[in-house]
């Protein structure tokens, strides 16, 4: 009798450990890229989709090359961080600066010290109080307002004195008030693993370093546009400072463009913000080393230990100009306030915030003059993508909740943003209600392609529900497609969406061929803040952004800008 | 006929003994072959002859490979070269890839071979362990 209730005892827990195993076992580990495609086409098959190939072409301009400026929102995009109350007899400067020290929270430096300032009503030589307002703005979207004259403010502070080059270069009449509000330095972080083969190979890990192991393939690095972010303008110019040995004359010879062209083939994507960049080596994804400023390495608690920091470039001291011709009392009004925020107290809040780390930081080069660095953007724009096409699919929202002003807007964006589309890269136009359309083939953008897809965008209309699964699958098997024609191609889908899938297939069904096929996708949502639009872009490390009426144009020619 | 075979015996005896020493000589003795390898930006008009150029250099037998180039040293002596995925790219800098205190493998080297493309690379050798592999862009 015992033995046999052993017997059962032993057979049960057997059993558990059989289940165990088999569960454990069992756990799906993705598919792969074949099983993938396989999978994506099992379920096109329950999708209802049709080609309506677009035959008529629309009239399109090639007057001149296309420039973001074109594009810019209404400054009131950009909140006003600091906006006090001035009452006559007062003197108000308004500074654009740059986020990160004029953002929220961890971010908010300048916002203390700019409101301890409008409340210490400081007086100018001639009894008027001095006041300042804070514009919190990027400080190459900055810099584009400025260049473009499209809005001016009294003064500009970015992280550093690159722009204030630019726009010296573009004719802008600038004052420098102070050459450093605070201090802070860019770097590449990567893991100590990481670092440690670097040192093991090179002796030493210095950013000459770096860019010959991302030439070589050892590692992957990500970096920010340069167009629009400090720390990706400073990065490019290190690039190619560091193999023209600091000569500005030589940085845009062919040789040195060759070594940005070389490491630019080891970078798997160009990202919008830093945080994409973070989470991807964070998490063991496509990158090992990205670029972000020691204030913001300080301050984040998942890099406190494990990773390592090494400086390039310029000095990020966030630079304080006065812009345009300034009466004699704003001029002084600036100049209060530079100095007040060079003031112990403030100095201290700064360290406080993560600056002012690194001080015995040296540049190993000057900043070259501003045309070098006006045309330094353009060879990054044509040489990006390092000799490999970019095949894209816009998959566009015409549901019922897109009738009217979004889908106008949604059309006059996109056909604004296809001009910075590179003519060598490939396109393909694909919309979706509950039902799924393929209007423009993948095909090179040359300008019957381009007349084409302006075409197929003017004729789009709303109307019915939102499978933009269906949408995703179909766009994906046209990038599958192109990438099986050309295997050198950057495939990538972005998706445009302005509400809730209702129809079709769902998130869950898709998402393991999304992680099969790797292709990114690029999710804008208008007026839509959607979390699951997050969620099917970090699935293979893209970005998600969330535009409305005021700034679609300006989103659009900027994400295309930076990856087409 | 005995005499003869005695005389065999010894004779390969000798030479089996003889030549096993040698091996192991040779084989505890190799020769130091370093081979630096231009990766500059001009290379890029003679990359496709790089990996032939390196295969002839290999052929060598009871010798030991370093591959460097003006970037970094690729790996220390081996028995192989292995090329892996080098690129041409940015300025030329010789003086980096023939400085002795960066690659003291220069120091120990039997036989060093430069393959590069510049002009009057030939003036580079500094004895007669340096051979100047000077590659010229095929005819088309």
């Amino acid at each position: 009798m015992r033995t046999s209730k052993f017997v059962v005892l032993a057979l049960v827990l057997l059993g558990v450990i059989a289940g165990v195993l088999v569960w454990q076992l069992g756990t799906p580990r993705g598919l792969t890229y074949t099983q993938a495609v396989s999978q994506l086409d099992s379920l096109l098959k329950r999708v209802s989709w049709s080609e309506s190939i677009v035959t008529r072409k629309a009239t399109v301009t090639v007057d001149r090359a296309p420039d973001l400026q074109d594009t810019l929102p209404d400054i009131s995009k950009f909140e006003l961080v600091v906006n006090p109350t001035v009452a006559p007899g007062e003197v108000a400067v308004e500074i654009f600066a740059s986020v990160e020290k004029a953002g929220k929270g961890f971010d908010g430096w300048l916002v203390e010290v700019a409101n301890d300032f409008n409340r210490s009503n400081l007086r100018l030589r001639n009894g008027q109080s001095a006041k300042v307002k804070i514009r919190a703005i990027a400080s190459g979207e900055g810099y584009q307002f400025i260049a473009a004259q499209k809005y001016l403010p009294d003064a500009y502070s970015p992280s550093h004195v690159l722009w204030m080059k630019m726009l010296a270069a573009k004719g802008i009449a600038l004052t420098p008030v102070s050459e450093r509000l605070l201090g802070d330095v860019a770097g590449i972080v990567m893991k100590e693993r990481v670092w440690r083969t670097l040192q093991s190979k090179y002796g030493t890990v210095e950013v000459q370093h770096v860019l010959d192991a991302v030439a070589q393939g050892s590692i992957a690095m990500g970096y920010t546009d340069p167009f629009v972010s400090s720390a990706g303008l400073n990065f490019l110019v290190a690039v190619l400072a560091t193999f023209a040995q600091g000569d500005p004359n030589k940085m845009l010879a062919d040789d040195v463009v060759s070594a940005f062209e070389a490491f630019q083939r080891g970078v798997p994507f160009v990202a919008l913000t830093t945080p994409q960049m973070r989470d991807s080596v964070q998490n063991d994804g496509s990158l090992e080393a990205f670029i972000v400023n020691r204030a913001v390495f300080a301050k984040a608690p998942a890099f406190q230990s494990g990773y390592a920091f090494i400086p390039y470039g310029i000095r990020h001291d966030s630079p304080l100009y006065g812009i345009g011709q300034l009466t004699t009392e704003k001029h002084e009004a600036l100049r209060l306030f530079a100095q007040f925020a060079s003031q112990a107290p403030a100095q201290k809040l700064a360290t406080e915030y993560g600056f002012n780390q690194l001080s015995d930081y040296t540049p190993a080069f000057a900043p070259p003059p501003g045309e070098v660095l006006i045309e330094a953007q353009r060879v990054w724009k044509r040489k990006k993508d390092a000799g490999r096409p970019i095949v894209a699919v816009f998959l566009g929202d015409v549901s019922g909740s897109m009738e009217g002003v979004p889908l106008r807007n949604l059309k006059r964006a996109l056909m604004a943003g296809s001009q910075f589309i590179d003519p060598e890269n490939s396109i393909g136009l694909v919309v979706f209600n509950q039902e799924v359309k393929q209007l423009l083939p993948v095909g090179k953008f040359t300008l019957n392609q381009r007349a084409l897809f302006t075409a197929a965008v003017q004729d789009m209309s709303a109307g019915g529900g939102t499978a933009m699964y269906d949408g995703i699958l179909v766009a994906l098997r046209m990038l599958v497609a192109a990438k099986a024609k050309q295997p050198e191609c950057k495939p990538l889908l972005i998706v445009l969406t302005d509400g809730e899938t209702n129809a079709g297939l769902s998130f869950d069904k898709v998402k393991p061929v999304i992680a099969g096929v790797k292709i990114p996708i690029y999710t804008i949502g208008y007026n839509a803040k959607l979390d699951i639009l997050r969620q099917i872009s970090a699935v293979n490390e893209a970005a998600s952004l969330n535009a409305d009426e005021g700034d679609i144009a300006y989103k659009i020619g900027a994400l295309l800008n930076a990856e087409m | 006929m005995k005499q003869f075979l005695l005389w065999c015996v010894v004779f390969f005896g000798l030479y089996g003994v003889l030549s096993s020493a040698y091996h192991l000589h040779l084989t505890s003795h190799p020769r130091r072959v370093l081979v630096a390898v231009d990766t500059s930006f001009p290379m890029q008009a003679v990359w496709s002859q790089v990996p032939d150029t390196l295969a002839t250099i290999q052929v060598q037998r009871y010798t030991l490979f370093s591959l460097i180039t003006d970037k970094v040293r690729i790996h220390p002596w081996q028995s192989r070269l292995e090329f892996g995925h080098l690129q041409p790219y940015a300025p030329r800098a010789l003086a980096q890839m023939l400085d002795r205190h960066r690659y003291p493998e220069m120091a120990v080297a039997d036989q060093i071979y430069v393959v590069t493309n510049a002009i009057n690379s030939t003036a580079l050798a500094e004895d007669k362990r340096w051979h100047i592999v000077q590659l010229q862009p095929l005819a088309p």
